[in-house]
């Protein structure tokens, strides 16, 4: 295979990934519903409409959540890497925020379609 | 020769295991899980190209599982093995289809395979599968590194010919 040919293939794979990654950040959730999962197992359901701040404390670890304006993001947390509280405001339907060392994961209800139609 | 090869892996291995636990000691320069450079792949490419497969096998296994010893956990060990897996399996693959002289291929690819592997880690540990959307963000993150690391190996290669020549 020439170097030419190879490039051309990285370079669409690129695009189509990035492309696809642009696309989805830009859809919007239905309902303003966060729900906050814990070892995979949901744990809390957040109407957005509500200013307000809480602990989520379990045995993997505590991390502060705060509402404000309609958004949700973490605010304090007690992991290592703290790349929850970098990764800000959850901007879209498939965004999640992660927090790997806790365990936690905070998405849109609904985010996705998937798990609307298998139920829970 | 044998004790060659021996001594040289235990080399690339110690080399491996540092760059791993250095890398993981830099904070990371954007706000999502999984990017980094991945420099320590520059030594397992270079270990299957001038030591061969099991050669190549035995560096990472060491790193992987020395480097989450000293510098990680049992959660991103398992990560690791996941990543480490689906990547080499990718490259030695790789390894077969494209030139010698185009190692920064077999890095890219292995560098798309490795977060690959650790979104299916991911999944598995989550239970969501929800954080397959990320892929659409790791893959083109893949590429832009696993071409630097690939660049790197490719020189290190170049830069190290006449010593293999020599043997």
């Amino acid at each position: 295979m020439s170097n030419k040919k190879l490039i051309v293939i990285f370079a669409v794979i690129f695009v189509t990934f990035a492309a696809t990654a642009i696309i989805l950040s830009g859809i919007q959730p239905e309902e303003n519903i966060a729900v906050i999962s814990v070892d995979a197992k949901q744990i809390k359901e957040v109407d957005l409409s509500f200013d307000q701040t809480f602990d989520i404390n379990t045995e993997f670890g505590t991390n502060t959540v705060t509402v404000s304006g309609g958004e949700i993001y973490v605010s304090e947390a007690d992991c290592p890497d703290r790349l929850c509280i970098r990764h800000g405001k959850l901007n879209n339907k498939y965004d999640s925020i992660v927090c790997l060392p806790n365990k936690l994961v905070i998405e849109y209800k609904n985010g996705s379609g998937v798990d609307a139609v298998a139920g829970r | 020769m044998k004790t060659r090869k021996l001594t040289n892996t235990a080399v690339l291995a110690a080399f491996s295991l540092a760059i791993f636990v250095l890398e993981s000691h830099i904070p990371p320069l954007v706000p999502l899980y999984g990017v980094k450079l991945g420099l320590a792949n520059v030594v397992t490419l270079y270990a299957k190209a001038t030591l061969g497969t099991r050669c190549a096998l035995a560096v990472l296994v060491i790193k992987i599982f020395l480097g989450n010893f000293f510098a990680g956990s049992a959660v991103s060990l398992i990560y690791s093995l996941f990543g480490g897996t689906l990547c080499f399996v990718v490259e030695m693959l790789m390894f077969r289809i494209v030139e010698k002289r185009q190692i920064w291929a077999v890095s890219v690819t292995g560098a798309i395979f490795h977060n690959i592997g650790q979104i299916i880690a991911a999944t598995i540990l989550m239970g969501t599968e929800k954080i397959l959307w990320y892929l659409t963000i790791l893959v083109p993150v893949g590429i832009l590194t696993g071409t630097f690391t690939g660049i790197c190996a490719m020189y290190t290669l170049k830069a190290t010919e006449k010593i293999h020549d020599r043997r």
